[in-house]
């Protein structure tokens, strides 16, 4: 690793596509060719150049040494939350007219986490809480970028569909006491919601079929209005929008693949499915993939069947299985998460990889171009310090595009840019501004004051002596006629100050209040009973040797 | 010490009060030519004139320069050593409305009321495109003088509820009736991210896009159809007339600009992107994280109104927490965004986004400390927000022709201690009271608050005066009337600082004007303090809120 100094130079100046970089001395897992040691990958203009062993690179390519190193395609999660604003639109049963493009939130932290633990493409999926959802997004996790520039290049569309127990229970009157249910609270009508939405989106289509064919026959038409809701449907009867269903039971997995026969589509992947274990033939057969968690179970009835052997009996039987996060801190170690395939359903170190990065890459339709370690791809690679399969791995570098987006360094020194400008705006914010020059207006009143308050019997003359100590006021209120009294309850704030004082003049304790103003060496204010009317205060501040060092009892 | 100080000052209020009419130094009856000389003038748009006389005839700059001849009859007011600028136009705001409860003309979805149908729920609650804000005007809101006072000649008014909000209005801070204020009753419409409740639709901010984009569509399918109709209506269903539909004819039609609240850069790429996909004319306002997309705006053309109530700072946090660097970046560096537009070539304006009368100049103080020149920061407040709402023809700076919204000011407006003087509105001059120089500056501590209607008595000796005031409380400032069995007289001067107040009104004993100054404290719903004239002296006055 002696050469990564330079490389960091250069990658944090800018994306520099046409430079070489060669990884070598590694373990190179590439999924698909087995695992070659002490090998080589070579980046060039993003992209993968060449795998093998003995490459050469251009004279001024960026060498890292990566010996004792793993290096894996990067890894893609088939089913993840992050990077949205917004998740559901669960008011309807039918939101197909939404998408998470429209609310993509690049700044979102969790794609930086998720980066940090390998991740390098993410299919972002409305939440399960309508049986048809919105529309989904596959993203690069290009930390940075903006929107536009983290979504997957070219991804075929794709839009989620929920089953069970998420998208019924708006319609059960338990969970939907004091709000309006929501069609459907059963499993049938999960199926009645899907199959009427496709119905309308038939008609939909033939609504437009018609008025094409007015139009060319020179008939009076007006098109119909488009759907937003109805065109996604429609793109899936025609084979241009994936299907990613969310499911548990073996009973609605196979009513989903019923109603794709009727209406002939294809689903392109059952989400969660923990019982697909017991269906996986029929999955199989329709053509479907299966994404599902190695080993999350029994959080809620429909997920009790569930077994850790299920990735591995899917795969055996033929399933195009995935392992995915639903989560944002899963999503940071899916390689483990793959690599418990291997000790549940025993399969091998390619099986268990692909779960993670080639299977999901070809349920999304990406891996022409990510998902494994090959020629031609594009350079998303993980670098691992110890076996990527192990709970020991631990990403040193992540590539996207054969950018540098994440190592241990580069963190390090984000971070103390980002200490920098912490400084920085602390600086800025701590900023003469309006309340700033305020501190002006706090002031000294500690010594004494020649106060006179003016009552409409006579004028009083008094003398305060006073001690401030930050926002607080002590001492005392001294009168010739009648006597001297401890000031309480003494605050100042800003030039504003107040404080009470005890009098007793035959008639029982009153409670005096005194405020004032200070303006230089002057004071303005009022003093009087407390609801009662105040009397007007005018004072003068001594000169100091008069104060209270001085002041004393007479 | 005495129990009580009692009080001996007659307050000889006479036998009655005076009808409004005579009171005040405002001129009731304007007369319609002015002339101020020899003043430094900010035009507006970029140029200033030392020694300059303004000529305002009929509500119109007639001429301005240093040359300018003052035509007979004029009123000629002498403002040598003093600063005139462009009325200040705030951009966006929804002052100066009727308060009411929200509305509900169209849509519901409201417990009990099953939501699974899609077609009842698509044209959704929050849809009021088909609402004009210069029908629903409130020239009798207090509030606004203390905007004019602030310098603030014109508003730019839009409802803040909805997702469809209606068409907005430009309106000068004069008139006895709102129709009299409309300057251009159709400027934009107004739409936010506004959801309706996770169980109606739209519930999310996904849906309230997908609902954007469906509703302008459907505007353009409306036109289609109806204009179809209408070349051969035999041999056609008619379609279904549709008020709202019909309303966002102008947005589709790309005369009236959809306006987007989008603060963060996401927000403004998302705005972008919809109005560029669906076709239709974009101002974003917010604008704190502009900066960061200024190619795309300025590539694009859209206009960014800039907010002026900046992010504050959080209260008494936890001593441990540490505020991240993106929140701090973003709370911090906010004044600093329109500098970093007019550098980067975007247009901009200012809209006030909640903050008060009195932090509108002040704020733009900030943006001036943080980097935009204050020639830009006058132009972004006055012409270039003419220029984006659609009225630079008649205003936002000093020219011959244009409107005649003025601000006279005892110095650079940019120099803390400056004064207004006056505002002038279709060249009706207001008299700005001079600032109470209050004690511990304007930190008005957030308190009881005033406003409502207030009974009083006035306990001079030998004779109590009953009184009401009907008071408006925008933070420390207090607006309002004092309301006599013979008239009703405009309160100046007025502040609330925690639970104490103070405010002026002006009686004539028949010997000249006389100043009343009403002061004391709250507590509850009740006050109690004094009645002071000034020379005569004060007495006890108690109250209690009228409900």
């Amino acid at each position: 690793m002696k050469l990564w100094i330079p490389l960091i130079l250069s990658l944090s100046i800018g994306p520099l596509l046409a430079e070489e970089i060669l990884i070598q001395n590694a373990t190179v897992m590439t999924v698909t060719q087995g695992t070659l040691e002490n090998a080589s990958v070579l980046i060039r203009d993003g992209k993968i150049a060449a795998v093998g062993r003995n490459l050469s690179a251009a004279p001024d390519a960026q060498v890292i040494d990566a010996s004792g190193h793993w290096v894996t395609p990067g890894i893609i999660d088939c089913h993840s939350h992050i990077a949205a604003d917004s998740i559901n639109e669960g008011s309807v049963n039918v939101s197909s007219m939404t998408g998470i493009e429209d609310v993509l939130d690049p700044s979102d932290f969790n794609i930086y986490r998720d980066l940090a633990g390998g991740v390098t493409t993410a299919n972002v999926l409305h939440g399960s809480a309508n049986p048809i959802g919105g529309k989904n997004a596959v993203i690069k996790l290009r930390w940075g970028k903006t929107a536009s520039e983290m979504l997957f290049e070219g991804a075929k569309p794709g839009i989620k569909f929920a089953l069970g127990e998420n998208t019924k229970r708006p319609g059960i009157p338990l969970y939907a006491r004091n709000n309006p249910r929501r069609y459907p609270s059963s499993r049938m009508g999960v199926e009645d919601v899907i199959r009427s939405a496709f119905q309308e989106a038939k008609d939909y289509v033939a609504s437009w079929k018609r008025y094409e064919e007015k139009k060319a026959g020179g008939e009076r038409a007006v098109p119909p209005r488009r759907d937003f809701r109805l065109e996604p449907l429609a793109e899936i009867l025609r084979g241009e929008r994936l299907l990613h269903s969310h499911c548990y039971r073996a009973d609605e997995i196979l009513m989903l693949i019923r109603v794709a026969d009727d209406f002939g589509f294809r689903i392109a992947t059952f989400q969660h499915v923990l019982e697909g274990y017991k269906v996986a033939r029929e999955i199989a057969s329709h053509g479907a993939g299966a994404s599902t968690f190695s080993d999350w179970w029994a959080y809620k009835v429909e997920a009790y069947d569930a077994i850790p052997h299920n990735a591995a009996i899917m795969t055996r039987k033929g399933v195009l299985v995935s392992i995915n996060s639903d989560s944002a801190e899963e999503a940071r170690h899916l390689n483990q998460e793959a690599a418990k395939t291997m000790r549940y359903g025993g399969l091998s170190e390619d099986e268990a990889l692909a779960l993670v990065t080639l299977n999901p890459a070809k349920q999304l339709q990406i891996d022409h171009r990510v998902g494994s370690i090959e020629a031609g791809k594009d350079a998303d690679l993980v670098v691992y310090r110890n076996y990527p399969l192990s709970v020991y791995a631990v990403p040193e570098m992540v590539f996207i595009d054969g950018q540098l987006y994440y190592s241990p360094e580069k963190d390090r020194l984000r971070m103390q840019e980002l200490e920098k400008e912490r400084e920085r705006l602390l600086e800025l914010d701590k900023k003469p501004k309006k309340e700033g020059e305020k501190t002006g207006d706090i002031v000294d009143v500690t010594g004494s004051w020649e106060v006179q308050v003016n009552t409409p019997e006579m004028i009083y003359d008094l003398r305060f002596e006073l001690q401030q100590d930050g926002s607080s006021l002590a001492g005392r209120v001294v009168s010739d006629m009648l006597g001297t009294f401890p000031l309480y309850d003494g605050r100042i704030d800003g030039r504003q100050f107040s404080f009470r004082i005890q009098v007793d003049v035959g008639e029982g304790p009153q409670v005096i209040l005194v405020e004032a103003t200070v303006e230089g060496d002057r004071l303005r204010g009022s003093a009087g009973q407390e609801g009662e009317d105040a009397a007007p205060m005018e004072g003068k501040k001594l000169p100091s040797r008069a104060g209270l060092s001085q002041g004393g009892e007479r | 010490m005495p129990r009580k100080w009692i009080f001996v000052i007659v307050l000889a209020l006479g036998t009655s009060w005076l009808p409004a009419e005579d009171v005040g130094a405002i001129p009731r009856a304007v007369p319609p030519l002015y002339a101020l000389k020899g003043a430094t003038v900010v035009v507006g748009n970029g140029q200033v004139l030392s020694n300059a006389t303004v000529v305002i005839r009929d509500g119109l700059i007639d001429s301005v320069g240093p040359g300018v001849a003052i035509p007979p009859g004029a009123w000629e007011i002498e403002a040598a050593g003093l600063y005139v600028y462009p009325g200040l136009i705030d951009a966006l705001t929804s002052n100066g409305l009727k308060k009411k409860p929200r509305a509900a003309e169209r849509g519901g979805g409201g417990p009990g009321r099953p939501s699974g149908s899609q077609e009842e729920n698509e044209e959704g609650p929050g849809n009021y495109a088909h609402r004009a804000a210069s029908d629903e005007l409130d020239a009798d809101d207090k509030k606004l003088e203390s905007w004019r006072n602030a310098g603030v000649s014109t508003l730019h008014v839009a409802h803040a509820d909805g997702i469809f909000r209606g068409s907005t209005v430009v309106v000068n801070l004069n008139g006895q009736t709102a129709d009299q204020m409309i300057v251009h009753d159709r400027a934009t419409m107004s739409v936010a991210f506004e959801t309706q409740g996770f169980r109606t639709y739209p519930g999310s901010l996904m849906g309230v896009i997908a609902h954007l984009r469906q509703t302008l569509h459907d505007a353009r399918h409306y036109r289609l159809a109806w204009t179809e109709y209408e070349r051969e209506k035999r041999g056609m269903k008619r379609p279904q007339t549709d008020r709202i539909l019909e309303s966002l004819q102008p947005v589709v039609e790309g005369e009236l600009p959809l306006l987007l609240p989008a603060q963060r850069e996401r927000e403004i790429g998302r705005s972008l992107r919809l109005c560029a996909e669906v076709g239709v004319g974009c101002i974003v306002a917010g604008g704190f994280e502009a900066a960061g997309v200024a190619d795309e705006l300025r590539e694009s053309g859209v206009p960014v109104l800039v907010s002026l109530n900046y992010p504050k700072k959080p209260r008494d946090p936890h001593p441990e927490d540490k505020e991240a660097v993106s929140e701090l970046r973003y709370r911090v560096d906010a004044p600093a965004a329109a500098g970093k537009l007019a550098q980067a070539g975007v247009r901009f304006a200012f809209f006030s986004d909640g903050a008060s009368a009195t932090d509108f100049v002040p704020n733009l103080r900030k943006a001036v400390e943080r980097g935009l020149s204050r020639e830009d920061a006058i132009r972004a407040a006055s012409l270039s927000a003419a220029e984006i709402l659609g009225v630079q023809q008649q205003l936002g700076s000093i020219e011959t022709g244009k409107i005649a919204n003025l601000i006279v000011a005892d110095g650079d407006l940019f120099e803390e201690d400056t004064q207004i003087q006056k505002v002038f509105v279709d060249g009706t001059p207001f008299e700005v009271p001079s600032k109470p120089k209050t004690a511990g500056g304007e930190q008005g501590t957030p308190g009881a608050s005033l406003a409502g209607r207030w009974q009083l008595t006035v306990e001079a000796p030998g004779q109590s005066y009953e009184m009401s005031l009907d008071l408006t409380q925008d933070e420390g400032i207090l607006q309002g009337q004092v309301v006599t069995d013979q008239g009703s007289l405009e309160i100046y001067d007025g502040t609330a600082s925690g639970d104490t107040f103070s405010l002026k009104f002006q009686v004539d004993f028949g010997a000249g004007p006389q100043e009343v100054t009403l002061s004391g404290t709250i507590s509850g719903d009740s006050l109690s303090g004094s009645a002071t004239v000034a020379n005569l002296g004060s007495a006890p006055m108690q109250g209690r809120r009228v409900p």
